[in-house]
Formats: C-alpha cells, sequence, structure tokens
C-alpha cells in the first residue's frame, strides 16, 4: 500500500482538488443530480493525469517496477484510492444538502 | 541458496534496424558479469528486457531453469542509466520502501548519514548514484542489473563501491555495464562484449580490441 500512495503523490492535489471542486459544485447546484457531470468530470481529469504521467514522467516507474508493482497495477490501485476519496466526499456533502 | 539466470532468445529491433538478435548470458550467485559494449550496441536494452520493463520481440530468462512469464516479480532489481528515485521521494522514503535499514548504507558510506532526509533533488548527482546503487544491491531479489553504476562517483568512492560489489555478489548474481570497463574488468568473473546484436563470452581483454570497443588495452 506504501508504493501506492507514494505513487499518488504525483497528481494527489489536483486530484483531490477536483474532487473537492465537485463537492462546492454539488453544494453549489443544490442538486444531487449534479454528480453524474461531476463524476465525469473526475473521469476525464484522471484519465489526463495518468497520460501526463505516462508519457511525460515515465522514468520514476522504475522505481515502482523494482518493488514489484506493473503499470496496470500502480494505475488500477491509485484510480481505486482516488475514486474512494472521491465518493466519501461527495457522500459527505451530499448529506450536507 | 544458489540462483541461476540465463537469457537468451532474445531478439529486438528499432524501425527494422537488429539490436538484439543472438544473445546467451548465463550467470550465477556468486558471481559478477561484466557486459560490455559499444554506444548503442543494446546493453542496455538487454537490461530492461531481462528486467521486463522493455518487451522484446522475443525474450526467453530463466531463473534456475524456470521461464520467468511475468515481469516486477521483485526476484531481479534493476539500476538503470537514468536517475531511479522519483524527485519528490525522500532518500529516507525509498529506503522504507525498499525495506532496507539506513545504517547498512551509512556503514559503507558514512557521509551519506547527512543526507538521508534529503530529497533527491536536493543531494549532488555522485552521492544519489550510490545510494541508488546501494538501495538495488539491498533490494530483496536475487539478481542486480546495474546499468553504469559508477557514473559520476569520484574514484575513491568507486573503490569502497568496488569492495562492496564484491562482497555483495556472495548473495546475488550482479551484472554490470559501465564505460569504465577497467573497473567492470577487476570486478566481473565474466565478461560478455555485446556486438553486432550477439553476446560474445570473452575470457580474452584482447578480444575488446578485435570487437572494437577499445583501441588499445
Amino acid at each position: 500500500m506504501q508504493p501506492i500512495l507514494t505513487f499518488y503523490k504525483n497528481f494527489r492535489i489536483i486530484a483531490i482538488s477536483i474532487s473537492l471542486l465537485g463537492c462546492w459544485a454539488i453544494l453549489k447546484s443544490h442538486s444531487p443530480y449534479s454528480v453524474v457531470f461531476i463524476f465525469w468530470l473526475k473521469v476525464f481529469t484522471n484519465a489526463a493525469l495518468i497520460g501526463y504521467t505516462h508519457f511525460f514522467r515515465s522514468q520514476q516507474f522504475i522505481f515502482f517496477f523494482n518493488l514489484g508493482y506493473s503499470m496496470r497495477k500502480l494505475y488500477l490501485q491509485t484510480l481505486a484510492i482516488d475514486f474512494f476519496i472521491w465518493l466519501v466526499l461527495t457522500i459527505i456533502t451530499l448529506n450536507l444538502l | 541458496m544458489m540462483y541461476t539466470l540465463e537469457m537468451d532468445g532474445i531478439y529486438l529491433e528499432y524501425d527494422l534496424r537488429k539490436i538484439l538478435t543472438n544473445v546467451y548470458v548465463k550467470c550465477q550467485t556468486g558471481q559478477i558479469i561484466g557486459l560490455l559494449g559499444r554506444n548503442a550496441s543494446g546493453k542496455s536494452s538487454l537490461m530492461k528486457i531481462v528486467f521486463g520493463s522493455l518487451e522484446g520481440h522475443y525474450r526467453s530468462v530463466r531463473i534456475n531453469g524456470e521461464p520467468q512469464l511475468v515481469p516486477f516479480t521483485k526476484r531481479i532489481s534493476y539500476l538503470p542509466q537514468e536517475p531511479l528515485l522519483p524527485s519528490f521521494v525522500s532518500i529516507h522514503k525509498a529506503l522504507k520502501l525498499f525495506k532496507i535499514d539506513p545504517q547498512k548504507i551509512v556503514d559503507v558510506f558514512p557521509f551519506t548519514n547527512d543526507v538521508l532526509n534529503l530529497k533527491p533533488s536536493q543531494i549532488s548527482g555522485g552521492t544519489m548514484r550510490i545510494l541508488e546503487v546501494i538501495m538495488i544491491l539491498n533490494a530483496p531479489s536475487q539478481f542486480a542489473l546495474l546499468d553504469e553504476p559508477f557514473t559520476g562517483l569520484m574514484p575513491i568512492h568507486v573503490d569502497t563501491l568496488k569492495e562492496y560489489l564484491s562482497e555483495k555478489k556472495k548473495e546475488k548474481v550482479i551484472v554490470i555495464t559501465d564505460h569504465l570497463y577497467r573497473h567492470v574488468l577487476e570486478l566481473s568473473d565474466a565478461l560478455y562484449v555485446l556486438a553486432n546484436g550477439k553476446t560474445y563470452i570473452t575470457n580474452d581483454e584482447d578480444r575488446l580490441v578485435s570487437l572494437g570497443y577499445v583501441r588499445e588495452l
């Protein structure tokens, strides 16, 4: 788990900022249906972040390969963590409506 | 425990240019294998293919006779020519991830005690290289592939590192490629030269001249 959290450092600031932005948008719109839009925003921004990491910061992968993590394992587990954070933040926000 | 690593049947080409065609390297615990070759002869590519970070057109890597079909199982560790550590990972954190006791590094290179809490960007290239080499040598793997481990190191540190490598070969197979070939020659128990996509086991140093790697010894 530690290597995954370390890899997540690559884009956690942007990813969590977008999740928080989504929470703010839900509160502002007073509509739970905006979650659908926020969800797709997360999907596209995460794809962009992974694309950027994959093509412009690929040298760092050797470090994680040495720790026994393949590229697929890194991406899937990191996305799962980010999705979990987004889900928790969104549920908390929806309860505030 | 004794481990044997064999690599053969490796084929790699870029834009129809054949890089690796006929490779055979065999090594076992207790050995340091030197791998020499001219620039662009495919040394780094060979290491990457064996490690798994580069897909060759064909690849056969066996450990104790068993084909290694899945890469990154922590059995083989690899030091790339380029910096190993991501810029955002501190040395201390990296050592923790590799499960290495920092004292192991400080015992060999006492001056590193002052830099263990820093990030790679705050450390000189030579010091960083030492830390990376020791990290790979202490990783819980049975094989270490080192691509240019002596780059940027001052002579006194090269000597200390050579002593350390000689010590570590008792527990893991070490494959080294470096253009500081005299150090490689001194350390190696077996030497391979990569030329024209093929590996040539070289017992006679004069062969380095005939294979076009050095002008004279």
